[in-house]
């Protein structure tokens, strides 16, 4: 074959060309510490890339709503433990009026008192700005302070709230037929029975008394119970914040292994960018040589 | 033979000598000329015209020809194979740009600006009474919007400017195509023009790259160019191509009143075409269908809700029959008025509207398929890159093709310096033994003269 100036140039630079891309290519990934940087490196990976991107976030989104339940549904239990203390003693000013003179039933009447204003104010009880025992009703106490009765705004709605794909926990307690009712003095609720309680002191009914008190001793155990159940919530609340966690790491190592460099490939693109450097100056060493002399150079 | 018959041989000697001298000089100074063809000077001795049983010497020598080192058959192979990689080298450069639009390897691509909007739908199904989260939630929207626009403007710009360059590409051809009908008539009235052939070879080099067109020569010389059966070029002169756009925003080429867009099959105008107004078209065609299908979703479940006034919930997106990805914009501007209640009841503590909103991240959407927005956009993502990877990969090919033909071509046709020190060495040498043979006739001469004296 005849060996052209041309010739030489154009294979040259094609293999220049070719070195220099391999030498970029190399060192683009090295200076990025990522494997892909655009979609055409690997159409799979980075489409799977996407979409695992949107479940970390997805991921991160019901990471973020367990912890607001969690707070919830933790001030709903204190709040629980603070109306069990509550009827508690409500009981006890009970038991102790059933043995009281008269002159002193208006002092235990006013007790009660002190007692449910403590129920309306928990059942009033605000996380930020939401009123937590108000049903769908967030924006409103849930009893009315001067009637210790529901109020208007309170429903009995449960708020269930997502906590992964396909799962959901409810947020809250309500008050309406739980700590009242639409009707003063309704047993079947805390403040009603302690209002029924105060009503019986105040006409100094024994049985009365003794009603209302088995009343509260029922809503005591409802009390129990809704406290079992906010816990079995906030249990699950842990599980399932446990296998987000797992998940996230997880996928994001998935991400991680497809996109980015691990030690092992640096320590690969890091000899392979030396060699192709090493090429690179040999093939410019050889060009320069070849190029750079003919025949003329040695006419005389 | 006479002595003056020495000085005449030495004269044809010392002409010819000085032509391959030309030719050789000729060589070196179009060694690095594109599309320059090595010439070689062809020498013949001159015959006496004389025959004898003794044999006759001739009369000298003379240049028989100027031949030019054209190989045809490397010559039209190289043509198409560079039209081809013209084409992907087009190509590629448009699939490179579309997939930067799409580029998910970043943070900043259309991918997070997704899940940023649903996330901030879940925010507001944790605490729908709450105006800061829905504020935050149109943000989230306005921004998705925001990027959704922007991949259909810079797509739609891409369009333009291929458009702009398909303009700049059919120009060219017309000017070479008269090029060529003007070289044709020179080198009919003057067959030896050996340059003027190099430099139509170089122009049907150049017009296969802008589009692939097939060479017929006449038994004149001339060349007739035809593009799939459409003469640009023919003895009888040169015919125009145009482009324009029809009413469906697809390119049209013709020439004169046919269209010839089906029989341009490779070269840039064809990448320009294929890029153009189908490459793109169909992403941007994706791109409407993801916006169209991702709003008109949440705009269906944003009606079946209530906002923070107890009201039916309006648009959240703006999106008419037949919009365009670009027409894509948040409605609301109100926080108020995001429905994320399942009941007018409800409000503001009732969040199943939003939660099922949110829901369609992970959920498939109707509107787009049955699958989830995210799926949908993964999918144009992957459908991008796969494009211009597998350009690429045609790029390597045909450039390693292109590069072996042309070394081949370079092989017959080119000009080795080398070969032509030797060449000016030996027509030197030659130009000085003719010098010698004139020197000596003339010696002969005095010689003969001073015996008369």
């Amino acid at each position: 074959m005849r060996i052209t100036t041309q010739m030489l140039y154009t294979t040259f630079n094609y293999k220049l060309q070719n070195t220099m891309n391999d030498v970029y290519t190399t060192d683009q990934q090295l200076a990025t510490g990522q494997k892909l940087n655009k979609p055409s490196d690997d159409p799979a990976a980075v489409s799977s890339i996407s979409y695992q991107k949107s479940q970390l976030s997805s991921i991160a989104g019901y990471q973020d709503t367990i912890g607001n339940i969690s707070t919830l549904l933790n001030a709903t239990s204190s709040v629980l433990d603070n109306l069990k203390s509550l009827i508690s003693s409500a009981k006890q000013i009970g038991n102790n009026a059933m043995s009281a003179t008269a002159s002193d039933l208006a002092t235990y009447a006013s007790m009660i008192d002190n007692v449910i204003n403590g129920a309306v104010s928990a059942a009033n009880t605000k996380v930020g700005d939401k009123y937590i025992f108000s049903g769908y009703g967030t924006d409103q106490p849930a009893v009315a302070s001067a009637t210790g009765t529901l109020t208007a705004t309170a429903t009995a709605d449960l708020i269930p709230m997502q906590i992964d794909v396909g799962a959901s926990v409810n947020v809250n307690v309500t008050a309406n037929g739980f700590i009242a009712s639409g009707t003063a003095q309704d047993t079947t609720t805390i403040i009603g029975a302690m209002q029924a309680l105060k009503a019986a002191i105040q006409a100094n009914s024994q049985a009365g008394i003794q009603t209302a008190m088995t009343a509260l001793d029922s809503l005591s155990g409802r009390v129990m119970s809704t406290q079992s159940d906010v816990g079995v919530r906030l249990n699950r609340l842990s599980i399932e914040k446990d296998y987000l966690t797992s998940r996230d790491t997880d996928v994001t190592n998935s991400v991680s292994d497809k996109m980015m460099l691990s030690t092992v490939d640096i320590a690969r693109l890091s000899a392979l960018s030396q060699q192709q450097q090493a090429a690179l100056t040999s093939l410019r060493t050889i060009t320069n040589g070849v190029l750079n002399t003919s025949l003329f150079d040695f006419l005389k | 033979m006479s002595i003056l018959g020495i000085l005449n041989i030495g004269t044809t000697a010392l002409l010819t000598a000085k032509s391959a001298l030309n030719t050789t000089s000729n060589n070196i100074a179009n060694a690095s000329t594109p599309g320059y063809t090595r010439q070689s000077a062809v020498l013949a001795s001159v015959p006496s015209g004389l025959t004898s049983m003794t044999g006759t010497s001739g009369n000298g020598v003379t240049i028989s020809d100027i031949e030019r080192m054209y190989d045809s058959f490397t010559t039209l192979q190289l043509r198409n194979e560079k039209s081809t990689s013209s084409y992907w080298n087009t190509y590629s450069n448009y699939a490179g740009s579309i997939e930067t639009v799409f580029n998910e390897t970043s943070d900043t691509g259309i991918g997070p600006a997704i899940s940023s909007f649903f996330s901030a739908w879940q925010q507001v199904a944790q605490d729908p009474g709450n105006t800061v989260q829905r504020t935050a939630l149109i943000n989230a929207g306005q921004y998705l919007a925001s990027r959704i626009n922007s991949a259909y403007n810079t797509m739609a710009d891409q369009q333009g400017q291929i458009y702009r360059n398909s303009q700049d590409l059919v120009t060219q051809v017309n000017n070479i195509s008269q090029q060529i009908y003007s070289l044709n008539e020179k080198i009919v009235a003057s067959p030896g023009a050996l340059d003027l052939k190099d430099q139509r070879d170089a122009l049907v080099e150049q017009l296969n790259e802008i589009t692939r067109v097939d060479t017929v020569q006449d038994g004149g010389g001339r060349y007739a160019i035809y593009l799939g059966g459409t003469a640009l070029v023919d003895p009888s002169g040169s015919y125009s191509m145009s482009v324009a756009l029809d009413t469906s925003n697809a390119m049209q080429f013709s020439v004169g009143s046919a269209n010839i867009n089906s029989l341009m099959t490779s070269g840039s105008l064809r990448a320009n075409l294929d890029a153009r107004d189908t490459t793109i078209a169909g992403y941007i065609g994706q791109l409407n269908t993801f916006a169209a299908g991702l709003g008109n979703a949440v705009n269906n479940q944003q009606a079946l809700g209530f906002d923070l006034n107890g009201n039916l919930g309006g648009n959240f997106f703006s999106t008419t029959a037949g919009f365009d990805a670009r027409d894509l914009r948040v409605t609301i501007t109100d926080p108020r008025l995001i429905a994320a209640s399942g009941t007018a009841a409800g409000v503001p503590g009732n969040n199943t509207n939003a939660q099922a909103i949110a829901d369609m991240a992970n959920s498939g959407v109707a509107q787009l398929g049955g699958i989830t927005p995210i799926e949908y956009y993964s999918r144009l993502v992957a459908a991008t890159g796969a494009d211009a990877q597998s350009a690429n990969t045609y790029i390597k090919f045909q450039t390693a093709l292109v590069s072996q033909l042309e070394t081949q071509r370079q092989s017959v046709s080119g000009v080795s310096l080398d070969e032509e020190a030797v060449n000016l060495v030996q027509y030197q040498k030659s130009f000085e033994a003719a010098a010698k043979l004139i020197s000596t006739g003339n010696d002969l001469l005095e010689t003969i003269i001073g015996m008369v004296k």
